[in-house]
């Protein structure tokens, strides 16, 4: 690992302290958070609300030194409040462009599956080609950019469930649960005397992202790890357990977020365990229960486990 | 009326088998049966619609007034169908039976037995006294029936018209801009159509199994009354006996035989006509005091809808029968027993078997999982693609590692030492390896074993091999000789 990298790779550790510092008691939600803004991806996050899901993606956007923005879906949204529109005005006298919130570096999209289909098709563009088309003209966004999505997995009457093809645009999806009691205790005896908006600590950008994620890119990828990758997602299909298995887009996710993972981890090249770490996070959005798992009650990330169980491990 | 080409199997059914044979009849002619009743019902239908055009309930009220009329046109068609007559629907239609509509419009309108006087009506064509005494004798019995076919009819017609009415609100997209009712609540004109219709489209659903059913119940009590199953049978038998004769014979010895039986017959009638009436009467009344008449007997048993008869002969099995003969020829009965008991002890042996064998199959989970817990489970001899039997190291591993590193195998070398480790780790702390496992879960394993100087070894061991197998780093020949030496003093021979 050369002289750049380790320093990015203290810098992440720097970051992800700062998060820690703010959301208190999810480390793990905050590692993968990382590990898809470093892989380029975006997030789906599932939980029920109020565990800090805002205050993680402020506490990003300061220290990337980005922008944050946020968009509450509701079934009345329409796909030009998401990207925006091209409207008369009268003092001027023609039409001038109106950017949508989908113009910034971190876009917090809450209860996404609150919106109907079209308006969550307006997203597809952007988390896919990082521009908008406005009045037939292509417009990049902010770079870095990278949608953190929310849902809540209890309250499904009036959702719209989100389709395969905009899933599979989520790099990972992160299942975030309620803190440990000692870190609970923390957090309301913390907030009880300030606002989640008044931060500790400082606001300096702790890291270039853009340099970040090329450092990512960069992080060497043996074949038999490739292999194992591959061998991993393939065996979502055909199961008799599911439904729908992983696409190659899912191989391809799997092996950006283990580079991720390894940089963080400060190490220049991934392993097998870095592959096997991040599976539940890439597949479990990627994959349909069949209906006799679900009337067994089996969940997601248990069925992905027995099948990892069966795929042999390399030693290359 | 041809007895011969009827269509249904003239046998005495009770008055609710007869309700079924009827919705057979109308499930086989449906399509006709279903034309019909609309044929019958659309010109006065239409007709009445277009008048009542901004409140077709009216309308509906008024067709479904006439009902007993639609009825009438099925019943015709079906009638014919029964003797296998050709008749098509519009030559049924010009002789559309309106005999005695006037009584079934206004005083008979709400019988709850119409469907089964219906034929009295329009096929038999009797009215008054006539229709009187043939109904009387008709509703000896299955009026109860008759009263049940109309009442389930009923019921069902109300279903499928609010299933209709619901199918189509519910799935009337609210694009359209329909409006089924208004403000206050109250039907819409187009909700009075859309019932109306729903209603008309029910009753020409319902209407052949209604009319059937009544029929079928009708045919029934006629062929109880006449005995037309006997008379069917006596004209098979005659036609079967006609078919043998012409058969035997040629068209001669036909016309010989004919003759001679003729001339016979002309005999035997002679003779028939030497007794006289009263004679007659007094053998018929000899005959009837015999012992087999004047007996009723009335034999009720439930049995199994196309049971064979057959079946229920009582036959002793053909291998007993052996088996006992074999017996007595082989061992015998003898008078002190010792057959006999030979003979139990051989069958008690045999259903012993037979319950260990039972129990074993029916316990075969539990007992092979039993059988697996107390087994010890073999060591993998290859794991990972690598052979991990300690017979495949080498004497020294060590040394074996260093005379690689130093011809520069590096990739051999490390392997080699890899490989060692987890065959010793299999082999001497029986640690249960899986080929799923990655480096770092063997690892933790091997911290899960709670001896830290070992662990530690091992993870160190497990980051060289990660980085010279997976980043392709080649680590200084100290550190390999370090891992050497600790292999020595963690797994070696030397460290038992």
């Amino acid at each position: 690992m050369n002289e750049s990298s380790s320093t990015t790779s203290a810098a992440l550790n720097a970051l992800r302290d700062h998060i820690n510092s703010r959301l208190i008691g999810q480390p793990q939600v905050v590692d993968q958070v990382l590990i898809a803004m470093l892989a380029g991806g975006h997030v789906l996050i599932e939980g029920v609300p109020g565990l800090g899901k805002t205050l993680l993606v402020q506490a990003m956007a300061a220290g990337i030194g980005g922008k944050f923005k946020r968009i509450q879906f509701t079934p009345d949204l329409m796909p030009g409040d998401v990207t925006g529109h091209v409207m008369f005005d009268m003092s001027q006298g023609k039409f001038v462009l109106k950017q949508g919130p989908v113009f910034t570096n971190l876009l917090l999209a809450d209860e996404i599956n609150r919106a109907p289909a079209k308006t969550q098709a307006a997203l597809l563009e952007v988390m896919q080609e990082h521009q908008v088309t406005l009045d037939g003209k292509s417009m990049e966004v902010g770079e870095p950019f990278m949608v953190l999505a929310t849902q809540n997995p209890i309250e499904q009457e009036g959702t719209y469930a989100l389709p395969e093809a905009e899933l599979d645009r989520f790099i990972v999806k992160i299942n975030i649960d309620y803190p440990q009691a000692e870190d609970e205790v923390l957090i309301a005896t913390r907030y009880a005397l300030q606002s989640f908006n008044e931060e500790p600590g400082d606001n300096r950008q702790l890291i270039d992202v853009t340099v970040a994620q090329q450092q990512c890119a960069a992080v060497e990828v043996d074949d038999k790890v490739a292999e194992y990758a591959v061998k991993l997602v393939r065996a979502t299909r055909g199961s008799t357990l599911l439904r729908h298995g992983a696409g190659p887009r899912a191989s391809i996710a799997l092996l950006r977020c283990a580079k991720a993972l390894a940089l963080i981890n400060g190490v220049g090249f991934i392993t097998p365990d870095d592959v096997k770490t991040m599976v539940l996070p890439v597949l479990r959005h990627r994959v349909i229960l069949s209906p006799e798992v679900e009337i067994d009650g089996l969940g997601v990330d248990q069925v992905l486990g027995n099948l990892l169980e069966k795929v042999d491990a390399p030693r290359s | 009326m041809n007895l011969d080409k009827l269509q249904v199997d003239a046998c005495i059914r009770s008055g609710w088998q007869a309700l079924d044979l009827g919705f057979l009849m109308a499930r086989a002619w449906f399509r006709s049966l279903y034309f019909a009743g609309l044929l019958a019902m659309t010109p006065l239908s239409a007709v009445l619609l277009l008048v009542f055009w901004e409140s077709p309930f009216w309308a509906l009220a008024i067709i479904w007034w006439l009902k007993p009329m639609w009825e009438r046109l099925p019943l015709f068609i079906a009638s014919r169908k029964l003797f296998d007559e050709k008749s098509d629907l519009w030559s049924s239609f010009k002789a559309f039976p309106l005999k005695d509509v006037l009584p079934w419009l206004l005083w008979r309108r709400f019988s709850m037995q119409r469907a089964f006087d219906n034929p009295v009506t329009v096929l038999e064509e009797l009215k008054g006294v006539q229709r009187r005494q043939r109904l009387r004798v008709l509703h000896g019995k299955y009026s109860d029936v008759a009263l049940g076919n109309q009442f389930v009819c009923f019921c069902f017609e109300l279903l499928v018209w609010f299933g209709i009415s619901l199918a189509i609100s519910f799935f009337t997209p609210d694009a359209l801009g329909i409006k089924v009712n208004d403000s206050h609540g109250d039907l819409t004109v187009l909700g009075e159509w859309m019932f109306s219709l729903s209603a008309l489209a029910a009753m020409t659903l319902v209407l052949p199994f209604h009319s059937m059913a009544g029929f079928a119940l009708y045919l029934n009590r006629r062929i109880e009354l006449e005995a037309w199953d006997i008379e069917i049978s006596f004209h098979n038998l005659a036609n079967r006996k006609r078919a043998a004769a012409a058969r035997s014979v040629g068209l001669l010895a036909s016309s010989v035989f004919a003759v001679i039986v003729c001339l016979t017959a002309s005999d035997g009638v002679d003779a028939a006509t030497d007794h006289s009436r009263e004679s007659a009467s007094e053998m018929i009344e000899d005959v009837l005091q015999g012992e087999d008449f004047g007996q009723e007997k009335t034999l009720r048993k439930w049995r199994f809808r196309d049971w064979n008869e057959a079946v229920e002969e009582d036959t002793f099995p053909e291998w007993i029968i052996e088996f006992i003969e074999w017996w007595e020829t082989n061992i015998g009965w003898s008078t002190d027993f010792s057959g006999t008991a030979a003979l139990l002890k051989v069958i008690l042996v045999l259903a012993f078997a037979g319950l260990l064998i039972y129990l074993l199959y029916r316990y075969r989970g539990p007992l092979s999982r039993l059988g697996r817990a107390g087994s010890t489970e073999q060591p993998p001899e290859v794991l990972f693609g690598l052979d991990v039997t300690p017979q495949s190291l080498p004497p020294d591993v060590p040394a074996q590692v260093m005379r690689l590193w130093g011809e520069g195998a590096y990739r051999e070398a490390l392997s080699l030492l890899y490989r060692a480790s987890l065959s010793r780790l299999i082999d001497r702390h029986e640690l249960a390896f899986r080929a799923s496992h990655t480096e770092a879960e063997c690892a933790a394993l091997v911290k899960a074993r709670g001896i830290e100087s070992l662990s530690d070894y091992f993870w160190q061991l497990t980051v060289v091999w990660r980085q010279l197998a997976y980043g392709h780093q080649v680590p200084a020949g100290e550190i390999v000789q370090d891992l050497c030496r600790g292999w020595t003093t963690e797994l070696s021979d030397v460290a038992e």
